[in-house]
């Protein structure tokens, strides 16, 4: 064990614990009068005195993430209580129990045992635990200062927050320092203890790539700024694995580093594309069913189209992989050569990338959301879509459920009866809407509360304004805190609030008693009644009414969480439409609804159609779309759109599509991903799928392979119409 | 034509929008029911008559039996659950259509007032803006409807709409006249060389249809000659040379675009009751073929609105 300046002071609960070999719960409760992120950071500096190097994976050190499994190999599984690289404390009742058992009833140490238990338990927050299902809020994505780090190296923040730390008086500010010096003490070690064993290794093997990787980390790797392309690109893995983070406008911030290779001479493009090829079969490997968001292209600091080789060779690569997700940002001068990159891409049925428009996240992201314009240029997407400023960042809610169509099926339920008019059933719906959304509001907000016990010091010092504000990344250090307030079922309560006007202008033919009666039989009573359904009217047709209604509902429920301050750094909700796979594992939850949905099917996958509902072709579908204020949920509206490959077919078809997403973007849109494969080919991938391993899919914000889906996400995808022409 | 149709209405198939393949940009076409010719490699069967349709889609049938019952001609019939259709008995008056649950009849052909049309067309300009693109008129013969078609082109002009007519050349010269001010492009149709082939395969020989073409290009109008290439039939060298010299005779100033043969017509065929004499490939045209093709008109120095091969 490191020693560090307080260990030799008499601390009961420390010595109990180290007698116990609990050595990271030992190091955090070693002088409990310290600030949470000095008692993490003892223990973040252990673990990196422990830990052995990345693994090397296809010539290139992990980047694989240890979140959960990041701890020191102590007895802490086994005794039931540990502290991991996040500062959390990992906690089994069970299994601590009889560690508290073996001391004597009553005696002052069984005491001093029992408190630590409920001190540990207390602490041991799981997030998924303190949401109702109902509003069930999970998740979340980061992208670490990379730049910075590049820029001055861990050495450079050291000096920072010594400097810092030596102007302040403030006791509470010293100490969260000295977590954050901790911290980067440890890696300092790490970084030379990788330094020495891949040197030997390199001896050992004579392997060229690990002889580089010797080479990069005896420069002192991380704490030095790199010198090399090759440098920076192993540095931003080093800062994917232990900062968390997903790698952000990567072809921005390793540009310079590659310009100035290239001229030298000591780089060549092969390698570039040989790197990026070996990093995202890794990324495709470790994220299957998750997503890493990687952003590339949009403007500079300047606003001038920022595209460049590396953009290119990202595109290229990416053809190759599901994951990692690529988000490509589309300005308004985004070169032709891109575009037919993207289109030749997307027209062979490769799922990346997905297009996002940068115009109105910039606009938005400077008005409402208070961000400052240098670094709304700087924004980003994590996982799934959800919007983030790269580098000063935390943004949380991946699998924030606001299900709408499940409040409408309430409403239904609980008010159908009593209405007499559709306009009385459509206010009272709104009002279950406010309700609802402002319950969830105060859910989000306990949860954030509970995240201050997250110290995650890793996080804290990578990520801009957690120093000068003295605040770990969990308690609102960084600069900008989003919730990325993401909603299901929008499209399918849009229909079903036409079919709800229809039964009261009588013209399903049922009053509105056997109308839920049929909903509780799931159809199965009524198929006139179900045909009926199936006929109204859908969103994504441009049915003027349906238009209407849509713009309607998603205005005010947008405006009920759009800029509305969260607890986390008085940051704020951030409306999205993104609906990851949950759109499918929600459905499954649910009993048939009023737009003929039936019993356990999936919901909409995408602020578009419900699949396979839009039947005019995709500009009336996208005619309905813009319908939506999309422009007040930046936090994403991901639309899902089929193409048949025949709309690829000629040059001038493919400007053709790329016109068509031009004009969605022009209306009102911000993102979308497209999807070419036929229908026949997905079929057979079905029956097969041994033999079409291969097929990459847009899903609720991200790419996967087809036969690692869900049979019903699978049909989903299958019944999307296939817009031809 | 009957009384039906008129300056303000018109016999209309189907409004199709995001069209790719009718002209330059994205495109909403409107397919107008009713042809001057008879081509038996005709990929829209109902547009042959002026007359609304019945059209019915065997596969989606269930034999539920609701059309017979309320059909009042007695054209739909049930024997051993197969739905039998007695097409010459049918007035088209669409009872079926409403009754089926399952979508397999539908009435091609309806009577649309030309401000309908304008609406449902003006509802993409955002993206005809992006994409150059506009209004195609298509048939069928559109030009039979030619009061019809001078006021929707008008009306698209007025509105800032490009637009194309899709003809087959074979109507009078005062279709050409009457609807020229109002049209920024003719997609006009060249199918053979030779004229007694012409009369075999499209019911008429094309001494009409030479005579607008030549007209059009006195007055000016921008033309693409448009040619369906049908496998055994027109792919010969004769025809691709004859091809050619029209591009030659009109000094390159009218482009040339492939239509490869597509053999969804004759599966269309069985849908509104109707077969053809003629026999036709069974396959579409390959993606070689098609190479080949164009291959020998850019060695005549002919030039493409768009090509087909890659």
């Amino acid at each position: 064990m490191i020693k560090f300046q307080n260990e030799t002071k008499t601390n009961e609960t420390y010595t109990l614990l180290t007698n116990h070999s609990l050595h990271s719960a030992a190091l955090f409760y070693l002088g409990v009068n310290d600030t949470p992120m000095q008692r993490a950071g003892r223990v973040v500096k252990q673990y990196f005195c422990e830990i052995a190097p990345p693994e090397i994976v296809y010539g290139l050190t992990d980047c694989k993430q240890d979140f959960y499994n990041g701890f020191i190999d102590d007895k802490g599984k086994e005794c039931g209580l540990y502290v991991n690289i996040l500062g959390d404390i990992a906690f089994d009742k069970d299994k601590f129990s009889k560690l508290c058992n073996t001391y004597k009833d009553n005696t002052r140490l069984f005491r001093v045992m029992n408190d630590l238990m409920w001190d540990a338990q207390v602490r041991n927050y799981d997030q998924a635990k303190a949401m109702p299902p109902r509003y069930h809020h999970f998740g979340d994505h980061s992208v670490c200062d990379i730049r910075k780090i590049l820029d001055i190296g861990l050495n450079g923040i050291k000096s920072e927050i010594n400097f810092k730390s030596k102007k302040n008086n403030d006791p509470v500010y010293i100490s969260f320092c000295s977590g954050l010096l901790d911290t980067i003490d440890g890696i300092e070690i790490y970084i030379k203890r990788c330094a020495e064993e891949y040197s030997q290794m390199a001896l050992q093997t004579s392997d060229p790539e690990i002889g580089k990787i010797a080479a990069a980390y005896s420069n002192n790797l991380v704490m030095e700024p790199p010198k090399t392309f090759y440098e920076a690109f192993l540095t931003v893995l080093f800062l994917m694995k232990y900062m968390f983070s997903e790698a952000g406008r990567i072809d921005q911030y390793l540009y310079p580093y590659y310009l100035k290779d290239i001229e030298l001479g000591i780089l060549k493009k092969d390698e570039v594309f040989q790197l990026f090829d070996n990093l995202f079969k890794r990324i495709d490997e470790i994220n299957r069913g998750l997503a890493h968001h990687i952003v590339v292209g949009g403007c500079d600091q300047l606003q001038n189209p920022s595209y460049n080789e590396i953009t290119k060779t990202i595109l290229l690569v990416s053809r190759k992989y599901a994951q990692p997700n690529i988000s490509l940002r589309v300005s308004e001068k985004m070169p032709d050569e891109i575009w037919n990159i993207v289109l030749e891409s997307l027209g062979s049925g490769k799922a990346n990338p997905a297009l996002v428009y940068e115009k109105p996240y910039i606009e938005e992201l400077i008005d409402i959301y208070k961000v400052d314009a240098s670094d709304a240029i700087e924004f980003g997407l994590g996982g799934c879509s959800e919007t983030l400023i790269n580098g000063m960042c935390n943004v949380d809610g991946t699998w924030v459920a606001y299900n709408l169509l499940d409040v409408l099926h309430e409403s239904l339920g609980s008010h159908l009866l009593e209405c007499n008019s559709f306009e009385e059933f459509y206010h009272i719906f709104l009002q279950d809407m406010k309700k609802t959304s402002e319950e969830m509001i105060d859910q989000i907000n306990i949860r954030q509360h509970m995240d201050v016990y997250k110290s995650d010091p890793l996080r804290t010092l990578s990520h801009k304004n957690c120093l000068e504000e003295g605040k770990s990344f969990w308690n609102g250090g960084a600069k900008y805190n989003f919730d990325s307030t993401n909603i299901y079922g929008a499209t399918n309560a849009i229909n079903g609030l036409v079919v709800i006007k229809k039964l009261f202008d009588g013209e399903l033919g049922v009053d509105k008693k056997s109308f839920l009666h049929v909903l509780d039989a799931n159809f199965t009573n009524n198929q006139d009644l179900f045909n009926k359904i199936k006929k109204a009217e859908k969103f994504g047709n441009n049915d003027q009414y349906v238009n209407d209604i849509a713009k309607d509902v998603m205005e005010k429920l947008f405006n009920m969480f759009r800029g509305v301050h969260c607890y986390r750094g008085n940051g704020y909700f951030m409306p999205a439409v993104i609906d990851y796979l949950e759109y499918d594992r929600i459905g499954a939850k649910m009993p048939a609804t009023a737009d003929g949905r039936l019993e356990g099917a999936p919901m909409v996958d995408s602020i578009g159609p419900v699949a396979g509902t839009d039947e005019n072709g995709p500009t009336s579908m996208v005619n309905s779309v813009v319908s939506i204020p999309m422009n007040l949920a930046i936090g994403t509206c991901v639309l899902n759109i089929r193409f048949d490959p025949s709309c690829f077919i000629s040059k001038e078809n493919k400007t053709k599509i790329r016109n068509f997403i031009e004009t969605y973007f022009k209306l009102g849109g911000h993102q979308i991903q497209v999807n070419v494969v036929d229908t026949e080919l997905l079929l057979k991938a079905v029956e097969n799928p041994e033999e079409h391993k291969d097929i990459i899919v847009r899903v609720g914000g991200f790419t996967d392979y087809f036969v690692c889906l869900s049979d019903q996400i699978q049909q989903n995808i299958i019944h999307r119409t296939n817009n031809s022409f | 034509m009957g009384n039906m149709v008129s300056v303000t209405k018109g016999m209309i198939i189907n409004i199709q929008k995001f069209c790719l393949d009718d002209g330059p940009g994205i495109r909403t076409t409107i397919f107008m029911k009713g042809c001057t010719m008879d081509c038996a490699w005709c990929h829209n069967t109902e547009s042959k008559s002026i007359k609304p349709q019945l059209s019915f889609l065997k596969r989606k049938c269930i034999s539920c039996g609701k059309c017979a019952a309320i059909c009042p001609q007695q054209v739909h019939s049930f024997v051993d659950n197969v739905h039998g259709v007695l097409w010459d008995k049918c007035i088209a008056c669409g009872k079926c259509v409403d009754v089926c649950d399952y979508s397999c009849l539908d009435i091609a052909g309806e009577i649309m007032d030309v401000d309908y049309v304008i609406d449902i067309v003006v509802q993409d300009k955002p993206f005809y803006e992006v994409s150059n693109g506009g209004v195609t008129l298509s048939g069928g013969e559109p030009l039979m409807q030619m009061d019809f078609c001078e006021l929707l082109l008008e009306k698209s002009k007025k509105l800032g709409i490009h637009t194309c007519i899709e003809t087959a050349g074979n109507v009078s010269s005062e279709a050409f006249y009457q609807t020229a001010p109002f049209t920024d492009l003719y997609l006009f149709d060249y199918k053979l060389t030779d004229s007694t082939l012409h009369r075999k395969y499209t019911g008429t020989d094309n001494s009409n249809i030479l005579r607008n073409l030549e007209l059009l290009y006195k007055i000016g109008k921008k033309v693409i000659l448009r040619c369906p290439i049908i496998p055994g039939i027109n792919d010969n060298k004769e025809h691709l040379q004859g091809i050619a010299d029209i591009y030659h005779k009109y000094n390159g100033d009218i482009l040339v675009e492939i239509m490869p043969y597509h053999v969804l017509g004759i599966s269309k065929l069985e849908r509104f009751g109707m077969s053809t004499e003629v026999e036709m490939p069974s396959f579409n045209a390959s993606v070689d073929q098609i190479n080949e093709w164009e291959k020998f008109l850019k060695e005549q120095g002919v030039r493409f609105f768009i090509e087909k091969a890659n």
